[in-house]
């Protein structure tokens, strides 16, 4: 009783020594900590969201499509892409709304699926999952595993910066291609209308072997 | 006043013994009260001595928050506005109307590729010839249209034409240079391996397919320096007819598009390469060099881009009248119900669609039937239209509407906007003796009422704030929410119309699962779906509203919400002919569509297509009309013949089958078998649809080589339906002085930045460069957040230090100059 009465009349003596000025620093660091953490949450979705997307990503067959990786997502596992080199792995989405995004590269509707003939195009953010794109060089090996279990290999071959709406993709290509893309400049904090294209094409299983021999 | 040593009051370290000695520092100004004047500041009373200091820090503060927040916003607007400015160098000639890409097209035209990515140039339209046959409720559209490739080498290019609603492309014939092309219907991607077969002979090929539901492109090979190239294409399409009035629309803007306003901007675009990893990077538009094309006002535009234009309109009844609205017409008459219609010689082509409007003489038909035997099969199309009535004599039936609006992730940005607007517009035009509810959903739903209340000004309020504070988040989860929306707890009472709205953007994935749903839970109810955003699922809306015997209405933007929400809602009023269903009486009907026949609103007309296996019995048509029952009975002998209804029928039953596709769910149609089916009814019906393309290439070489084009030389060996006249009209020599003089003007300025190729397989390979992927945006705020986050709290942080050690430096002194006061007075005598 008397403990509590105690506590209660610090309490309020803390109260009473609160003014103005302290509820505007809290307000302040308030603020800051929303921002702060708004991006903390941007981050950790993006990194949570591909631990379950992996896991989704395991139940897929050529029989039947992934799991939903989580109960009320909108999106689906579709491929996974691997860049040895740096040691990155990447679930890809069916879909590239800005809300897919949020949890894993996407591959852009209307190009080619892996392994089909043209340019399969992949987007991602530039400051989660593709933040390595900038890393990538001339030759270095993407791979990309399909639900089925196919895994097919790419060597990079080129990138270059243009404009959102005139990228320079190929869509209709006769070899079969991979375009990774984000957001151009790759450290800026501002969004805007360049994108950043690495392009790659899939070594076929010929010049593979010729490799192993 | 006298001088005085001050002392100062200090504790002894370690003994919880207090001290006083003299102050060791030398007093400056020392006052009657021995208070330097800057002591002065603190020894008042606590409150108001502390309180401009408080407020100076505190102030203070705010000033540097307020200044790095504006630096950084400054920062950044500037990087901002750089790239902004990079974007806008590349952008500003994008708006001129001389580069145009296939979906910005709203009439037929050739677009030849470009020297900017993405993008083409339309080619000189030298003549438009557009024959419509309206016979009943079905118009047939024939389009011939004669271009040149202004350019001096081969190219390879798109001929896009904007089709109406409902409307299916079965015909397709060109003439390019010389050679005549007539297309035959195949499966896509045999069509396109003929087609890519032809173009690599070198020959004259034509690929058409259908990219969306109303817009195909026409792909045409080869095309040598300066060839002309006639496309002619039939089309068919449905009459529209609402209150009476009969309309027909044929896409015809033609006047703006050699009219860009001449900016000349020379670009220097070179983008930092150093971030790339160690490759270059490559500018995929080196050649921005722009043109300065010719200005046309229409008046010249007619001269040089001539259309004719000619209506054959057999209503099917005696004709009252026929206007059409942006256009001058002749009219001819040939009996009471025919006229055939003209555009006047010398007519300025409006810059609108060519629309033509007719009503019957006296009261409009009720009801017609018209039959079409195709492969032994005996295809119906009737309509009928609700008896004329006053809305006042309508039994007034108070009507029970919820409203579920979707809140989900994928409605994030305008679409919620929209939607939000759309619902609060929906609220207000309520009616106090309504009743509603309204239910919210995203990966799990809400309903905002136990029951649907009373649309009175609280409950409305309620509704109004509820939906006001929505924010989009979260996943789709649509079945329980519609589940929820489909419970009518007033089954039995028939005094109340129910009405279910459903305001989402379709992102799902269960399609199935949601019209199963609405079949089976539907009861009395009515599913109406208003579309949100710019690409909605309209497969979802337009089957969901046809299930749940609704409408679907589509708001793109915001502006439109109020306009599109007092249409619906006029409808949503009236509704004057219910539970209607389709038997036929002596004769079997199958595949009759649409499945269920919707309600019936004011003025608007049921459209029912079917197959009957023999011309005999009737066909009779029951419902509820103005609350009795109500039924219609048409003999099938007294069909009048008709054109086109096999294929008005197919286009109906690929769109119910393409409705079946399951997008991304497991519970819809196989893909495959959906593929099949559609395949089987458009090679039936020579339809291009999702599944078949329409290919063209070399049928005959029409004349040697070397010959003029005039028509007394032509070989009389055209194809059946072919049209010489058409086809080899004037050579160039036969152009009248404007056009002639609006080429040469056009070869000399635009030709430039048409990309064309010394050869034909580089013609191939530009145009296939030439079509663009658009990038989705791929940056989050995250990392300028987390940096502006920790700048506020270190700020915070920063400024809680001052405070506090301005604060306890503070107390201190007070603490000692209250000891000394103390010591004073006891000094005192």
């Amino acid at each position: 009783m008397r403990r509590e009465a105690q506590v209660s009349s610090r309490l309020a003596r803390a109260v009473s020594r609160l003014r103005w000025h302290h509820a505007v620093v809290a307000a302040v660091f308030a603020a800051g900590l929303a921002l702060f953490g708004n991006g903390v949450w941007i981050k950790g979705k993006a990194v949570m969201a591909q631990f379950l997307l992996d896991r989704a990503f395991l139940t897929a067959s050529s029989s039947r499509p992934a799991d939903k990786p989580w109960g009320w997502a909108d999106i689906r596992p579709m491929a996974r892409i691997t860049a040895p080199r740096l040691g990155i792995r990447n679930i890809v989405l069916d879909a590239v709304s800005g809300e897919a995004l949020a949890f894993g590269p996407g591959h852009v509707p209307g190009t080619a699926l892996p392994g089909e003939t043209g340019t399969a195009v992949f987007s991602a953010h530039r400051d989660t999952h593709f933040a390595w794109l900038g890393d990538l060089q001339k030759g270095d090996t993407v791979l990309v595993e399909t639900g089925d279990g196919t895994v097919r290999q790419y060597r990079i071959r080129r990138a270059w910066v243009a404009r959102y709406d005139a990228p320079g993709i190929d869509r209709d290509a006769p070899e079969r291609l991979i375009a990774l893309t984000t957001c151009w400049p790759l450290d800026a904090i501002e969004r805007g209308d360049l994108r950043y294209i690495v392009e790659g094409i899939e070594v076929d299983a010929k010049e593979r072997a010729g490799q192993n021999l | 006043m006298q001088d005085r040593t001050r002392f100062v009051t200090k504790p002894v370290r370690g003994s919880g013994a207090f001290v006083t000695q003299p102050r060791p520092s030398g007093p400056s100004t020392v006052r009657w009260d021995g208070l330097r004047p800057a002591d002065d500041f603190f020894c008042r009373t606590r409150l108001t001595a502390r309180m401009p200091l408080a407020m100076l820090h505190v102030g203070i503060n705010l000033a540097i928050i307020l200044a790095i927040a504006l630096a950084s916003f400054a920062v950044m607007a500037t990087a901002g506005k750089a790239l902004a400015q990079q974007a806008a160098a590349i952008d500003a000639p994008v708006i001129r109307a001389t580069y145009v890409r296939p979906n910005d097209m709203n009439t037929g035209a050739l677009l030849l590729p470009s020297n900017r990515e993405g993008q083409y140039v339309e080619a000189p339209r030298l003549a438009s010839d557009v024959d419509i046959a309206v016979n009943g409720p079905i118009a047939r559209v024939k389009v011939t249209q004669r271009f040149e490739n202004p350019a001096d080498g081969w190219v390879e290019g798109i001929y896009v034409f904007p089709l109406p609603e409902n409307s299916a492309v079965d015909t397709l014939r060109m003439r390019v240079g010389d050679r005549l092309i007539e297309g035959v219907i195949k499966v896509r991607e045999e069509a396109r391996q003929i087609y890519e077969e032809a173009k690599r002979e070198g020959r004259k090929a034509a690929l058409l397919e259908q990219q969306r539901d109303n817009l195909f492109t026409n792909n045409i090979a080869n095309i040598g320096p300066g060839e002309t190239v006639i496309v002619y294409i039939e089309y068919q399409q449905t009459v529209r007819q609402d209150n009476g009035l009969f309309s027909l629309r044929f896409p015809m803007v033609v006047a703006p598009r050699y009219s860009p306003d001449p900016v000349i901007q020379t670009v220097d675009f070179s983008p930092n390469g150093e971030n790339g990893g160690g490759f270059g990077v490559v500018d995929p538009v080196p050649d921005r060099e722009t043109i300065e094309a010719p200005m046309l006002d229409p008046r010249e535009n007619a001269k040089i881009n001539p259309v004719t234009l000619t209506v054959r309109l057999a209503a099917g009844f005696p004709i009252g009248s026929v206007d059409s609205p942006y256009h001058e017409l002749i009219e001819r008459s040939e009996g009471d119900s025919v006229r055939i219609l003209s555009l006047k010689n010398d007519s300025v082509p409006a810059d609108r669609d060519f629309e033509l409007n007719w009503r019957a003489k006296g009261d409009a038909p009720g009801a017609a039937l018209f039959s079409e035997e195709v492969d032994g099969k005996h295809y119906l199309l009737a309509f009928l239209t609700p008896p004329e009535i006053a809305v006042d004599q309508l039994p007034k039936k108070d009507r029970e509407v919820i409203f579920i609006i979707d809140n989900s992730g994928s409605m994030a940005g305008e679409s919620i906007e929209q939607a939000k607007l759309a619902l609060d517009d929906a609220l207000s035009r309520l009616k106090p003796a309504d009743t509603f509810n309204v239910v919210r959903f995203d990966d799990t739903f809400e309903v905002l009422f136990d029951d649907a209340v009373r649309a009175d000004g609280e409950n409305i309020g309620i509704a109004r704030a509820f939906v006001q504070r929505l924010t989009a988040d979260g996943g789709t989860e649509m079945l329980p929410a519609l589940h929820a929306a489909l419970i009518d707890r007033h089954r039995g009472d028939t005094s109340r119309v129910r009405q279910v709205v459903f305001i989402t953007d379709g992102a799902i994935g269960n399609e199935q699962q949601l019209f199963d749903a609405i079949a089976q839970e539907r009861g009395r109810s009515r599913v109406f779906t208003v579309g949100i955003g710019s690409a909605p699922n309209s497969f979802f809306m337009t089957r969901a509203a046809e299930i749940g015997r609704g409408t679907f209405t589509q708001i793109g933007a915001v502006n439109e919400v109020q306009e599109k929400m007092g249409a619906f809602f006029a409808k949503l009023e009236n509704p004057v002919m219910t539970g209607l269903s389709v038997q036929g009486e002596g004769v079997k009907l199958s595949e009759a569509s649409p499945d269920p026949l919707p309600d019936l609103y004011k003025g608007e007309p049921v459209v029912l297509a079917a197959i009957a296996d023999k011309l005999d019995g009737q066909l009779a048509i029951a419902g509820e009309f103005a609350g009795k029952p109500w039924q219609v009975n048409m003999n099938l002998a007294d069909a009048a013949p008709g054109e086109g209804i096999g294929k008005l029928w197919a286009r109906r039953k690929i769109a119910s089958l393409e409705a079946q596709r399951s997008y991304g769910g497991a519970n819809g149609m196989d893909w495959e078998a959906v593929d099949r089916s559609v395949e089987a009814v458009a090679l039936a019906h020579h339809l291009v649809s999702s599944r078949t393309s329409l290919v063209a290439v070399d049928v005959k070489v029409t004349r040697p080589q070397g010959e003029g084009v005039a028509t007394t030389k032509l070989p009389l060996n055209l194809p059946a339906g072919w049209d010489a006249d058409k086809w080899f009209g004037d050579g160039e020599q036969a152009l009248p002085a404007p056009q002639k003089a609006f080429l040469q003007r056009f070869r000399q300025q635009v030709a430039g930045t048409i990309i064309a190729a010394s050869s034909q397989e580089a013609a191939a390979e530009l145009a296939r460069a030439n079509k663009a992927v658009l990038l989705p945006q791929s940056a989050t705020p995250a990392e300028r957040n987390m940096l502006l986050g920790i700048l506020l709290m270190l700020l915070a942080a920063f400024t809680a230090i001052l405070a506090r050690a301005y604060g306890s430096f503070g107390r201190k002194v007070i603490r000692t100059e209250q000891a000394r006061r103390r010591d004073d007075w006891k000094q005192l005598p």
